[in-house]
């Protein structure tokens, strides 16, 4: 949230796509999410009159906003409170839970990804990319950290193969 | 379809981030990809090796500038109210292009008002005193160009109470509790294997720092200890000296040792051979007591003292040894410009300012750094702040009004360090750190204030930095690390 004018507010949106129903956003002010007290799930808003609603913040940014909405945003299920946006005000998705997990195919072992929409509660399973083999996938705890390491075979010929090591860490 | 297909992807990505964030995660996301001997992958490494350096620099410095060289393109962009900077850096290499973006906070800066590695005991908070973010009227919370600071940061961890998120602005009294705009108490437990020297100073441990003074002020050390000057062009044995006007005179009579301060030469002459001396020693036994003076120079001696109403303002910074003790404990003396180096101190005085200088009391536990400022007290001054440097017991509290401008910084051989006994409105504007993991211990009182002022750092370093002494490093205000939402994304092409 860059800047709020009268009604409006300028933001940088990162929003990459409109294909699917994903206007639940929590509304980070610092550490903090908006109006929470710490029980239960946070409250979840609803940006109205994004535009443009498809904004991607990496391709071709000038460093200006690139996206306005409305200032005011309500409670995703139209009962609760709503809430004035403010300059600095972080608006993210409410996440999905993933799991990451090798799977045996008749096409090879792949990488699958189950995910849950917490906010909606909706799961769903996808097939990412093909692994090289069911050693392709590997997972270490190192301290706070999680590495993963992955190889991906290509579906081209001839095949190639990508290794990925990638560390999530605090 | 091949849109749809590359979107999707990207979506996925996001979410990984979301996840990490919920979970509490102010997380870094490094990736690491391995060698590739395709020559696309290559350059796509290179590519994003360039966007990660400049992200890093941009995050590093905290500084929401944006910034354009070979290959490389950062966008940097900040929201009306200061809070947060968007930065959007951009990595080239032959036709590969990686993009990675991230959100930093301008207001928390990774320095805090009192900065402790191990701090064993916090308390008195909630009476009328306060460790504070910010300061009033300078570095205060509602100007937007600010570093706004937490109170607090602690290698161990506390539960303390009376944190208040607030923005206050009465220069008297900026409320009590640990206040700040930003977190005011953060439990940084990397802290704890951390060596806070290079915060400060160009040395990143106290052997380092050791060193660079010695180098700065040509003071010789023995562990810590101020032992005397490096290659002295005078030594003599004398045991009582007195610094008034332009002279340094030890002796009565005609046998006196007398030392005429030169000005333009910038060395004294001394009265019994005619020669030129910039640095002088007076031996284990001299106690030299300074009057009104003018001298700079190097001067070294046993103990070192200063008469009531003493005004030492030399034309030149003036830098003073005492082996043993520096006694300030005469009311109404001024001191500028001087760098003092001892094992002990008695610093209790009224109406005492010393601006623009170094207390440094060293050896490793060995000796006391006592600073009692009473009523008047100025130790720093606003335009001219000081850097207090101790390895040893320190105890600082006050009766009285007074105030400190600078920086205290306690070394990891320190053993014992008190701050907060005694009544009355004192405040320290600066910062506070202390890199000892030994006994540490806050007792607040009175009407007490610890303020994190980063222009008063800014101007020490500055005046440091024109006596062409390279003894700190250039403040940044930098990004608390705790605070970072990072979302990296990538594009190859």
């Amino acid at each position: 949230m860059v800047n709020v004018n009268g009604t409006q507010a300028n933001l940088i949106s990162c929003r990459l796509s409109t294909d699917r129903n994903d206007n639940y956003y929590y509304i980070w002010q610092g550490e903090k999410i908006v109006n929470y007290n710490g029980s239960g799930l946070p409250p979840i808003y609803k940006l109205s009159e994004l535009n443009p609603n498809n904004q991607d913040c990496i391709k071709n940014f000038i460093g200006t906003p690139n996206a306005q909405s409305s200032a005011l945003v309500v409670n995703f299920n139209e009962t609760a409170s709503t809430y004035t946006l403010q300059p600095g005000d972080i608006i993210m998705r409410v996440p999905h839970k993933v799991r990451l997990y090798a799977k045996s195919t008749s096409d090879g072992y792949w990488l699958y990804l189950n995910k849950t929409d917490m906010a909606t509660g909706t799961n769903e399973e996808k097939m990412l990319a093909k692994l090289k083999d069911l050693d392709s996938f590997k997972v270490y705890a190192q301290g706070h950290t999680l590495k993963i390491e992955m190889g991906f075979q290509s579906q081209s010929t001839p095949e190639k193969v990508l290794k990925i090591e990638r560390y999530f860490a605090r | 379809m091949k849109i749809r297909e590359r979107g999707f992807a990207l979506i996925t990505v996001l979410i990984f981030f979301l996840v990490l964030l919920i979970l509490g995660v102010g997380g870094a996301v490094i990736t690491q990809m391995g060698y590739f001997s395709i020559g696309s992958e290559a350059k796509y490494v290179i590519a994003e090796k360039r966007a990660n350096k400049a992200l890093i620099s941009v995050l590093e410095s905290g500084i929401c500038t944006g910034n354009q060289e070979t290959g490389v393109k950062v966008i940097a962009i900040k929201d009306s109210g200061n809070n947060y900077c968007f930065v959007w850096s951009e990595g080239r290499y032959l036709g590969a292009k990686v993009i990675k973006t991230s959100i930093f906070p301008l207001k928390a800066s990774n320095w805090s008002a009192a900065m402790y590695r191990n701090l064993n005991n916090l308390s008195g908070i909630g009476g009328n005193s306060a460790i504070v973010g910010y300061d009033s009227p300078e570095n205060a919370c509602t100007d937007p160009n600010s570093c706004i600071a937490p109170a607090l940061i602690t290698g161990n961890l506390l539960n303390p109470e009376g944190l208040v998120i607030a923005c206050n602005t009465n220069p008297n009294n900026l409320g009590s509790g640990l206040i700040s705009t930003v977190t005011p108490y953060v439990n940084d437990e990397t802290l704890l294997q951390t060596d806070l020297t290079s915060k400060l100073f160009n040395a990143e441990n106290r052997n380092q720092l050791l060193q660079n003074l010695s180098e700065n002020f040509q003071v010789e050390f023995e562990n810590g200890i101020p032992k005397g000057l490096v290659d002295p062009k005078k030594e003599l044995n004398v045991n009582s000296c007195t610094a008034s006007g332009n002279t340094i005179t030890c002796g009565e009579g005609g046998n006196a040792d007398i030392f005429t301060w030169d000005p333009t030469k910038k060395v004294y002459i001394y009265n019994k051979d005619g020669r030129e001396y910039s640095r002088i020693d007076f031996g284990q036994n001299a106690q030299i007591t300074f009057e009104d003076f003018s001298g700079g120079g190097f001067i070294a001696g046993n103990n070192i003292s200063f008469s009531q109403k003493a005004d030492v303002n030399p034309t030149s910074h003036l830098i003073l040894v005492a082996r043993n003790q520096i006694t300030i404990s005469e009311n109404n003396i001024k001191i500028s410009n001087t760098f003092m180096f001892s094992k002990n101190y008695n610093i209790d005085a009224q109406n005492l300012t010393i601006g623009n200088g170094i207390i440094y009391s060293g050896g490793a536990g060995v000796g006391n750094l006592n600073i009692n400022v009473n009523s008047g007290t100025q130790l720093g001054t606003s335009a001219n702040p000081i850097l207090i440097i101790s390895d040893n017991n320190i105890n600082i509290g006050r009766n009285g009004n007074a105030d400190i401008w600078g920086a205290i910084f306690v070394t990891d051989a320190n053993n014992n360090f008190n701050v907060g006994y005694g009544n009355g409105n004192f405040k320290i504007h600066g910062v506070l750190i202390s890199n000892s993991l030994n006994n540490n211990n806050i007792n607040l009182s009175g009407n007490f204030e610890i303020r994190f002022n980063f222009k008063v750092l800014e101007r020490l370093y500055t005046n440091l930095n024109q006596l062409n002494l390279s003894l700190m490093h250039s403040p940044i205000c930098g990004a608390s690390k705790k605070k970072l939402f990072i979302t990296t994304t990538m594009r190859v092409y």
